[in-house]
């Protein structure tokens, strides 16, 4: 039988129980702990969701999120176009390719069909779920292809960092 | 926005305006229906300075305004510029509510007086987002090109969403229970 995750909104009183966990030694598995930790908090008050997945022996297993970003596309005059995008999505290190077995029914996949599913019923129905991503990240890349996620000709540099971050995006779909 | 603009600014003279109103309503020592329209003005006054900090911290995380210490000590001075005068109109409230019973407006514009002293007590500075994704951002022309061709495609064979097992939700109550087991 499937190790099904159980999901619970994350709210700022749920920070302390959270905190200390490992999601990796690279300077952007770091960052996405540091993100829910000290960041989370505010993107809640502009409107992303947040969510914490434990698994069935009640152990946090990692955290995923959705929001909305506000793109001015085709140019700079053209109206801003809302879409769904995942902030920052994470799995606790010891929890990686857990649990044995199908690759459907690993933690990760589990949290990302979860956002899925809720960007689906996101109010507003946009086109489509975006996401960037370090581009030293190549599990993650692997990951999100192997969900549908697409590259496409956009990319973002951090103005302090100089790190040019790679988009990926996917259709929505809708039953 | 510089010092002057700031000081021409709509939020600015409203503050002002409520200021005065209260300065003026109190000399002539009105009666309990103009002081529920003062109540009215400050708690509306209180709405128009909370939605300015609320815009101001959006451009900030979205990237679109840089942050400047300037702008925070600013938008923190439009909340104790309105509490004092709040606290006045409370307090001559009180004595009113003594005598008639109660005062239209005067529960709301209490808790709109505690939530400033909460918001300057903890303030927080705004703080461009960490995650990249949730900044403004403006698309080339190629990028957008290849967004609406992948948005069109999908639209005429939308991609299945993948099988599999789905999270189950719990409470709030429930995660601190496992939490607890679990540290």
């Amino acid at each position: 039988m499937s190790d099904v995750l159980r999901v619970v909104p994350f709210t700022p009183d749920m920070l302390d129980p959270v905190r200390g966990f490992d999601y990796g030694e690279e300077p952007y598995q770091k960052e996405l702990a540091d993100w829910l930790l000290n960041e989370a908090v505010a993107a809640l008050r502009r409107g992303t969701k947040v969510w914490l997945y434990l698994n069935q022996v009640g152990e946090f297993v990692g955290y995923g999120s959705l929001g909305v970003t506000r793109w001015k596309y085709p140019d700079s005059a053209s109206p801003r176009t809302e879409l769904v995008i995942v902030p920052a999505v994470a799995l606790r290190k010891e929890f990686w390719r857990k649990p044995d077995g199908p690759s459907e029914e690993r933690y990760s996949s589990q949290i990302m069909r979860h956002l899925l599913n809720v960007a689906a019923a996101w109010p507003g129905d946009p086109p489509a779920v975006s996401l960037f991503v370090h581009p030293d990240n190549h599990a993650a890349i692997k990951f999100y292809e192997r969900f549908g996620f697409q590259p496409f000709f956009h990319t973002y540099t951090d103005r302090t960092t100089g790190i040019v971050y790679r988009s990926y995006t996917r259709p929505i779909s809708r039953p | 926005m510089t010092i002057a603009d700031r000081r021409r600014s709509p939020v600015q003279r409203q503050l002002e305006a409520y200021e005065e109103s209260w300065v003026h309503d109190h000399q002539a020592a009105m009666a309990c229906r103009d002081r529920e329209d003062t109540i009215s003005v400050g708690i509306a006054v209180f709405r128009l300075i909370e939605r300015v900090e609320d815009s101001w911290r959006e451009r900030v995380f979205r990237g679109t305004e840089d942050f400047a210490e300037e702008d925070d000590r600013w938008v923190q001075c439009l909340y104790r510029g309105w509490l004092p005068v709040t606290e006045a109109v409370l307090n001559e409230v009180h004595a009113l509510e003594q005598r008639f019973g109660s005062v239209d407006g005067a529960a709301e514009l209490r808790d709109c007086a505690a939530r400033a002293r909460s918001l300057l007590r903890d303030w927080q500075p705004p703080r461009l987002s960490a995650a990249v994704g949730l900044r403004e951002m403006t698309l080339t022309s190629e990028a957008a090109a290849e967004l609406d061709r992948i948005i069109a495609a999908g639209k005429k064979t939308p991609p299945p969403l993948p099988a599999g097992p789905v999270p189950q939700e719990i409470s709030a109550d429930e995660f601190f229970a496992l939490m607890r087991r679990h540290p």
